[in-house]
């Protein structure tokens, strides 16, 4: 076989493979719009399902498990500062914090520390407010929350939530956003504070979660984001439900 | 004559093609189902990569690129339009690769260690992984897509070209078994 040979020569005729590949890339094309159209887990083309800036603010650190890389949360920042990978003129304003905030050492332990600090110029960005782990302690032992006065969502998706979460919080995964909006919007509205929550560190599925809350009309100064999120939950020793909301069922954790 | 060496050699050859083309659509197909299945994980890992910022781009380039892959893998795998869906594959497997290669670089520069141990997830479909065996498995991709490209894998397919005409023109001056099943 003589590869590359014109036309009606002996082999391969270009035009032809050319002509064939545009054929199997448009039907490539409206297999994929088909299948994701029917899919159950089908995504929006058109919806932005990073309402706080589409660029990763901190791009490839410990941001939940599915973007692991062998950087450690300090070096992350590190990457993301030394890479200028978030660039400086952004249209992201979160970003451009970020890519502002002071350079740490790499190697250091306190990477919880920087991926709060880095969450917190993110928050700030966008105009939200960060809760710590005492605030939400405290919000968490409040009687208010028996009457949905004081309100935790869960911003993680459905198997996260039910492997375990806060007790009495509300499932709300921005990503399935219709979803949950019938239900969780009005209980936010009626709340007094509302604590929104993914998987900590630089997880900012809280952040987008919490944009997209107040997009519906949930006062800024009554969100708050609990940058710790699950991880640091688990660590204090609180208490964890687990199954859905209000199952009765815990978690034994560490005193 | 069954058993002369040149026979021989193309059987072996033929039947090395078609392993090729099962390999190759059967590993898009399920890695295209991999990341079909949990297209929010898929968004959150294009997103890292930092291509746009334009949010239809990203949600496209999530939603869509899952099931074109698995589109392509399924006509490799029937024998459909070999050639054209080959140069397809290697229109998604070489940006693909560049982009990969970029990260892992980047990663490299920033952690001051080797390349090879660079370790993230691209989001190929199957999680956390040495850049050096995507980059070997990458490669080895290519190279199928390639030798396809080519002519291979005619063996067992249920159209290789989608036009019979282009078929004639090649076949005209080929040996009589370099026409493929499908269309004999």
């Amino acid at each position: 076989m003589t590869p590359w040979t014109q036309p009606g020569g002996r082999g391969w005729n270009l035009k032809a493979v050319l002509r064939e590949g545009l054929v199997v890339g448009c039907l490539g094309l409206v297999f994929a719009l088909t299948a994701n159209k029917l899919s159950p887990h089908g995504l929006s083309l058109t919806e932005n399902y990073f309402p706080a800036g589409i660029a990763p603010v901190v791009p490839s650190g410990k941001s939940g498990r599915d973007h692991g890389t062998n950087l450690t949360g300090a070096e992350t920042v590190v990457a993301t500062l030394k890479t200028n990978e978030v660039p400086l003129a952004t249209s992201n304003p979160a970003a451009a914090v970020v890519a502002a905030a002071p350079v740490v050492p790499r190697g250091s332990d306190d990477s919880t520390n920087i991926a709060e600090e880095n969450v917190l110029v993110r928050l700030k960005a966008v105009g939200l407010q960060l809760a710590s782990s005492n605030q939400v302690a405290a919000w968490f032992a409040d009687p208010r929350r028996q009457t949905q006065q004081v309100v935790f969502v869960d911003a993680r998706d459905e198997d996260d939530f039910k492997g375990g979460h806060i007790p009495g919080a509300w499932l709300f995964n921005h990503f399935e956003q219709y979803k949950y909006v019938a239900t969780v919007v009005p209980v936010c509205q009626t709340a007094e504070v509302v604590v929104v929550y993914c998987d900590g560190g630089e997880c900012d599925d809280s952040l987008s979660a919490a944009v997209i809350l107040r997009d519906y009309g949930i006062p800024n100064p009554k969100l708050y984001v609990y940058a710790g999120g699950m991880p640091e939950w688990l660590a204090s020793g609180r208490p964890v439900e687990t199954g859905p909301r209000d199952s009765g069922q815990f978690l034994k954790t560490a005193p | 004559m069954n058993t002369a060496p040149g026979t021989r050699k193309q059987t072996w050859t033929a039947l090395a093609g078609l392993l090729a083309r099962w390999l190759l659509g059967g590993s898009f197909v399920y890695l295209g189902l991999a990341k079909a299945l949990h297209p929010v994980d898929f968004l959150k890992l294009v997103r890292q990569y930092d291509l746009t910022q334009s949010a239809p781009v990203l949600d496209s380039i999530a939603a869509l690129l899952p099931w074109f892959e698995v589109g392509c893998g399924l006509l490799l795998v029937a024998g459909v339009a070999v050639r054209g869906a080959a140069l397809v594959s290697l229109l998604l497997l070489i940006p693909f690769t560049v982009v990969v290669w970029r990260r892992a670089l980047a990663l490299k520069a920033v952690l001051a260690i080797p390349l090879c141990a660079v370790k993230f997830d691209c989001g190929c479909g199957h999680g956390e992984e040495f850049f050096c065996r995507k980059l070997t498995e990458n490669l080895v991709w290519i190279g199928l897509a390639v030798w396809l490209l080519a002519g291979a894998g005619r063996q067992a397919c249920l159209r290789y070209a989608l036009k019979k005409s282009d078929l004639v023109t090649e076949s005209a001056s080929s040996a009589a078994d370099a026409i493929p099943d499908g269309e004999k």
